[in-house]
């Protein structure tokens, strides 16, 4: 589990991360969203026990990340991929995740295997022994990957790993990232993907120095924007306007061409009311569904726009 | 507890990545070779078959004594075939002399032979010299029989001028290297991942640094052979013996520059934490040779001998100063200075 408390931390006066209070549980998807230079990075290197908190505390599986004498457990425990994938260039992608098995300990038998098999799903074994140097950006984003996994870690923060992929790389990442929550490995997602965040998280946090919003994407909506029906009917009827706002349970509603889009208290509970209401009204609907509010819709409220 | 494993799978990464670039192996390997090789043959060569002309053996005077004097005082007059011993002798014109500890002012001595004596204000010509102390004087076409001949001096001065390479050449290539692994890893952003490895951050400065010190101080060794190879076999005509190793050559290869290629490391490691291009890595860095350079200024204008002594005492000004460095490095070289604070 990934817990902070109160975790904050400042560069020379500037606050960069504040308050955060937050838990990640094991096997979750957690999407932490954010604009530029909210603090998310910030907060990955606290969590990998690269930088210290300035105040509040951050554990990750129960270990105190300030504790200097744990963090290399910390880290043992933990794959990164930054933001830069960062490689040696000059050294072929085998040799450079050879060397991150080495530094970790992998041993040997398990190292060539698992390093093979790590390639292979990424579509990589072909290309394994050239130098990286000749690769292209979403290749070399894939290596990192494997790099992060490359000790089996329990936990791999990933900051934004779909970035400047093609759709068929971005694609093979994604269900890369799924399979790795179905080996219930706890993934801390950094991304300004909110497709990739509505896709594979859990649950996500939206962050600007502090944690603005914290929840399932649709819970998120639903407090956001509240849990829409939209009634769609033959014409438009503005004239039954008034009438819908009055019904029971109904907080908002509003036209969009034939559309009532109705904003309930309980929509299962007050919709069959509403629908019949309707009916006896003489409106003649055509379809019913729940309004469906994206991820970017609440990320944008969130952040203020 | 240093897992130096770890170290060295670092270290050994390096040397991978050192393979695949060709100016880091020019500059570990080539260099020291071609500089070992090259530079006493540029030196000591030409200065050897310029020495072959020059003679310590004494010429036959054919000296014709019929006179000795013995402590007496001569002003002058002109003297021919005398044997003088502890005499004075001011204005005097000799020829055809000897001369057994005595002095000579402001004379003019021709075809003489010359013991234990002192000259001063003297005009010498062909005359044969043993242990004379000359002051103001001149000495023209004779042989200082036991002395150093200008050549023989010439190839020890120049012998010890190149000594100032197996000083220098530890400092430089770490520049070079250091440019490249250091500030050149920060700029292809491969540091991060590095830091995330469960590895301490002395661990991490060793493995860097052993990757640079290893290659360097082996090259130097080796680049050792060759030059004295090359400076004996040219110098031993002339010098009559084999100059290299010498005890100063000794402790400035084996003891100073692994100390000196140290210091270098060092630096770079503080200067990298704050540039942000291999260039001015490496510029700076190259300026760590200077106290090597002021020591040898200093030498060649005699302020000081270079000698077994002062060598180790050079020595041990450079330990001092890698102990101060490697406390600024390791107090830098740490996870959050390089991911917060290096440039």
């Amino acid at each position: 589990m990934i817990e902070t408390i109160g975790l904050g931390r400042n560069f020379d006066g500037l606050v960069a991360v504040d308050d955060l209070n937050l838990t990640v549980k094991n096997g979750e998807v957690f999407g932490f969203l954010g604009p530029n230079g909210a603090g998310k990075t910030t907060t990955v290197r606290m969590l990998c026990a690269l930088i210290a908190p300035s105040r509040g505390r951050a554990f990750m599986n129960g270990i105190d990340v300030a504790d200097r004498s744990q963090q290399i457990k910390i880290r043992q425990m933990v794959g990164l991929l930054p933001e830069s994938p960062g490689h040696y260039e000059t050294l072929s992608a085998y040799q450079n995740l050879d060397f991150y098995a080495h530094m970790h300990g992998v041993p040997e038998p398990q190292r060539k295997q698992r390093i093979d098999r790590l390639l292979e799903r990424l579509d990589l074994k072909d290309r394994k022994d050239d130098r990286i140097a000749t690769y292209s950006k979403g290749m070399k984003q894939k290596v990192a990957i494997a790099r992060a996994l490359v000790h089996d870690p329990e936990y791999v923060f990933l900051d934004e790993p779909t970035s400047g992929l093609d759709p068929v790389a971005a694609l093979t990442v994604r269900e890369f990232i799924s399979e790795l929550k179905k080996d219930g490995r706890t993934i801390f997602l950094n991304t300004h993907h909110l497709e990739d965040a509505e896709k594979l998280c859990d649950r996500i946090g939206v962050m600007s120095t502090r944690m603005l919003a914290l929840g399932h994407p649709q819970e998120l909506a639903d407090s956001f924007f509240g849990r829409g029906t939209v009634v769609e009917l033959d014409m438009p009827r503005p004239d039954l306007l008034a009438e819908v706002q009055a019904m029971r349970g109904v907080v908002a509603v509003r036209m969009e061409d034939a559309k009532f889009i109705i904003t309930v208290d309980d929509p299962v509970l007050r919709n069959p009311a509403i629908v019949a209401d309707l009916v006896r009204l003489g409106a003649k609907i055509r379809y019913i569904e729940p309004q469906k509010r994206s991820l970017e819709d609440v990320y944008l409220k969130v952040v203020g726009r | 507890m240093i897992q130096w494993e770890k170290v060295w799978t670092i270290a050994t990464k390096e040397f991978k990545e050192f393979r695949r670039n060709k100016y880091i192996l020019y500059s570990i390997i080539l260099m020291p070779l071609l500089l070992a090789t090259v530079l006493p043959a540029i030196y000591v060569i030409p200065v050897s078959m310029f020495a072959a002309d020059e003679s310590k053996t004494p010429m036959d005077l054919h000296l014709n004594i019929n006179l000795n004097n013995s402590y007496i005082e001569v002003r002058e007059v002109y003297a021919a075939n005398i044997e003088f011993t502890s005499c004075n002798l001011t204005n005097t014109v000799a020829t055809g002399c000897i001369f057994y500890n005595c002095t000579l002012t402001n004379c003019v001595v021709e075809g003489s032979q010359l013991n234990d004596s002192i000259v001063l204000g003297s005009t010498i010509t062909k005359c044969n010299l043993n242990n004379v102390t000359r002051i103001n004087s001149t000495v023209l076409g004779s042989v200082l029989v036991g002395e150093m001949t200008t050549a023989e001096t010439t190839l020890l001065l120049l012998i010890n001028t190149m000594l100032l390479f197996f000083l220098i050449m530890p400092t430089i290539v770490p520049a070079v290297v250091a440019s490249y692994t250091i500030v050149g890893e920060k700029l292809n952003r491969s540091l991060e991942p590095l830091l995330m490895t469960p590895t301490t951050d002395l661990e991490l400065m060793l493995g860097k640094s052993t990757s640079i010190f290893v290659p360097t101080v082996l090259m130097t060794y080796l680049a050792f052979v060759p030059f004295v190879l090359i400076v004996d076999f040219f110098t031993y005509p002339v010098l009559g013996y084999a100059p290299l190793p010498s005890d100063v050559f000794v402790i400035a290869v084996y003891l100073i520059s692994p100390l000196t290629c140290a210091l270098s490391i060092l630096a770079n490691i503080i200067i990298s934490s704050r540039v942000n291009d291999v260039r001015s890595a490496q510029q700076l860095g190259s300026l760590v040779v200077l106290p090597m350079v002021i020591l040898f200024i200093a030498a060649l204008a005699g302020v000081a001998s270079l000698n077994a002594w002062l060598m180790l005492g050079f020595g041990g000004l450079i330990l001092a100063a890698d102990v101060v460095m490697l406390l600024i490095s390791l107090r830098l070289f740490k996870r959050e200075e390089i991911l917060v604070n290096w440039k």
